[in-house]
C-alpha cells in the first residue's frame, strides 16, 4: 500500500530478489485496505494477500490507524511497515501488530524481512483454523477457562487443542506457543505493564535486576 | 517519576548526537542523569562489573546508538545481551540499520530513530517504569521468571536451580501475584516485551525455513 508510485517501484525492485514472491498482487491506498481484505466491492475478485507492506508517508500519514483497521480483519496477513517518517518508537508499531518496521530509504534488507515473516507462518499450514484460534488466545495470555468461555467449548476441549497444537508445531511448552504466536504475528505484544505508584527511589540494592 | 533519578547510559561515538539525546531528555532539572561512553572495551567491562568497575552501579537504561559505517553498535548490543540481567536497552537507529525486529525481537526494549527523538523521554520512562515492576521480585523469582519465559518445564527449572518442583511452583505463584499477571502466557509476554528474554526459540521445522541472518546491514 503506497500512494507514491516511485516508492512502490523501489519496493518492487527490492522484492524481485525474493524467490517465490510474485510482484505485489495489488498496490492500493490505505482507505481501501479493509474492503480489499474482505473482498468487498470493488475488490470481489482480489487475490488474497500473503503479506502487506504498509507505507507510512507524510503528510497526514495514517500508519497506526490503517494498521488498526487491518488488525480488525480476522486472519489478516502479516504487515511490514515501510516508513518515510520517523514516527516515535518502533515499538508503537510492533506492539500494535506489525511484523517489522523499516525505513523506506534503505530497502536492502526488505527481501530478508519478507522471507522471515513468511517463513514464520509456514508451520500454521499444519494446524486447523480452530487450533489457530486457540493459539491466538493462548498467545494473548488468556486462562484455559477464559479460552473455553470465549469459544464456547469445555476446558477439556481447549486442553486437547493445546496438546494437539504442541504436537503439530513441535513446541513443547506454553511459553513456546506464546513465542511462536508472537513470531507468526497472530498476537501483538502490548506495551508492558508498569508500576503505577511513583515513589522515591529505593536504595539500589537490587539495581542489577531492575 | 519525580524525586527519583534515572541513570541513563548513552553509548555513542558521535558527540553531536549525544548532545541531541541530552536535549531530548531535558535540562538539568530533569530526573535523568546522563552518562556517556563510546562503546569500547571499557564500556563492556563496566557493564560486566569487572575491575575496575566492580562496585559501579549499572544504569537504569542504556541508549545504544547504531552508527554507520565503522561503528560496531550491533556487536556491542550482542555483547551486552550476554550479560546476565543486563539493563534494558533502547536502540537509537537510523536509516541503513535495517529492520527494527533485528533488535526488538532479540532483547531490545525499544527502538527509536535518531533524527526524531521527540518521544525519547516517553520511551525511556516507559522502559524504566515497566522494569520497576521487577523490583517486587526476589533474585530467585527473577531467575524463575526468566526460565519460565524461555520455555523450560517446571522440572527443568527445578533441576537448573537445584530446588524442588514444589518450590518452583511456589515461586511461580508468588511472582504472578506480585506482578499481577495470572497466567504463564502472560508472564512470557511480559518478559519478552521488556527484553528479559529474546523472542524465540523457534522450533526446528520453522527454523529450517528461515533464511540465514545477514551478517550485518551493509552500511553499518
Amino acid at each position: 500500500m503506497d500512494d507514491r508510485p516511485r516508492d512502490a517501484q523501489g519496493v518492487r525492485d527490492a522484492l524481485r530478489t525474493v524467490a517465490g514472491v510474485n510482484s505485489p498482487a495489488a498496490i492500493i491506498a490505505s482507505q481501501h485496505v479493509v474492503a480489499y481484505l474482505k473482498n468487498k466491492s470493488p475488490f470481489e475478485d482480489a487475490v488474497p494477500a500473503d503479506l502487506i507492506l504498509l507505507a507510512v508517508n507524510p503528510p497526514g500519514h495514517h500508519g497506526r490507524g490503517t494498521l488498526a483497521q487491518i488488525r480488525s480483519v480476522a486472519h489478516h496477513p502479516p504487515v511490514i511497515i515501510l516508513s518515510r517518517v520517523t514516527d516515535g518508537p518502533a515499538s508503537r508499531y510492533l506492539d500494535t501488530g506489525a511484523s517489522d518496521y523499516m525505513m523506506k530509504d534503505d530497502l536492502s534488507q526488505l527481501a530478508h524481512a519478507v522471507r522471515r515473516v513468511m517463513a514464520a507462518r509456514i508451520p500454521l499450514n499444519a494446524v486447523t483454523p480452530r487450533q489457530i484460534e486457540v493459539l491466538e488466545l493462548i498467545g494473548k495470555g488468556l486462562k484455559t477457562q477464559e479460552i473455553a468461555a470465549r469459544l464456547r467449548v469445555s476446558n477439556k476441549t481447549v486442553e486437547a487443542h493445546r496438546a494437539s497444537l504442541m504436537g503439530r508445531l513441535g513446541i513443547d511448552s506454553v511459553a513456546g506457543l506464546v513465542h511462536y504466536a508472537i513470531r507468526a504475528d497472530l498476537v501483538e505484544l502490548d506495551p508492558p505493564p508498569a508500576e503505577k505508584v511513583t515513589s522515591a527511589r529505593p536504595a539500589r540494592r537490587r539495581a542489577l535486576s531492575a | 517519576m519525580q524525586n527519583s533519578a534515572i541513570e541513563v547510559l548513552i553509548i555513542d561515538d558521535n558527540p553531536k548526537d549525544v548532545q541531541r539525546a541530552r536535549d531530548a531528555l531535558g535540562d538539568g532539572a530533569s530526573p535523568y542523569h546522563l552518562h556517556v561512553m563510546v562503546g569500547g572495551e571499557d564500556t563492556l567491562t563496566y557493564l560486566r562489573q569487572q575491575p575496575p568497575f566492580v562496585h559501579a552501579l549499572p544504569p537504569d537504561v542504556i541508549l545504544l546508538a547504531l552508527n554507520p559505517p565503522a561503528w560496531h553498535g550491533s556487536q556491542v548490543f550482542d555483547e551486552i545481551r550476554q550479560i546476565d540481567f543486563h539493563p534494558p536497552i533502547i536502540i537509537l537507529g537510523q536509516a541503513g540499520n535495517g529492520p527494527a525486529s533485528r533488535y526488538l525481537h532479540t532483547g531490545a526494549a525499544d527502538y527509536l530513530f535518531k533524527d526524531d527523538l521527540r518521544s525519547l523521554r516517553f520511551a525511556v520512562e516507559q522502559v524504566v517504569m515497566s522494569r520497576r515492576l521487577l523490583r517486587k521480585l526476589s533474585r530467585r523469582q527473577l531467575e524463575v521468571l526468566r526460565l519460565i519465559a524461555e520455555g523450560l518445564a517446571t522440572r527443568d527449572i527445578a533441576a537448573r536451580l537445584e530446588i524442588s518442583g514444589k518450590t518452583v511452583e511456589a515461586h511461580r505463584g508468588e511472582l504472578m501475584r506480585r506482578l499481577g499477571i495470572p497466567t504463564v502466557a502472560g508472564l512470557v509476554r511480559y518478559a519478552i516485551r521488556i527484553g528479559l528474554v529474546p523472542l524465540g526459540p523457534t522450533h526446528q521445522d520453522f527454523s529450517a525455513f528461515l533464511p540465514p541472518e545477514p551478517t550485518e546491514p551493509s552500511s553499518s
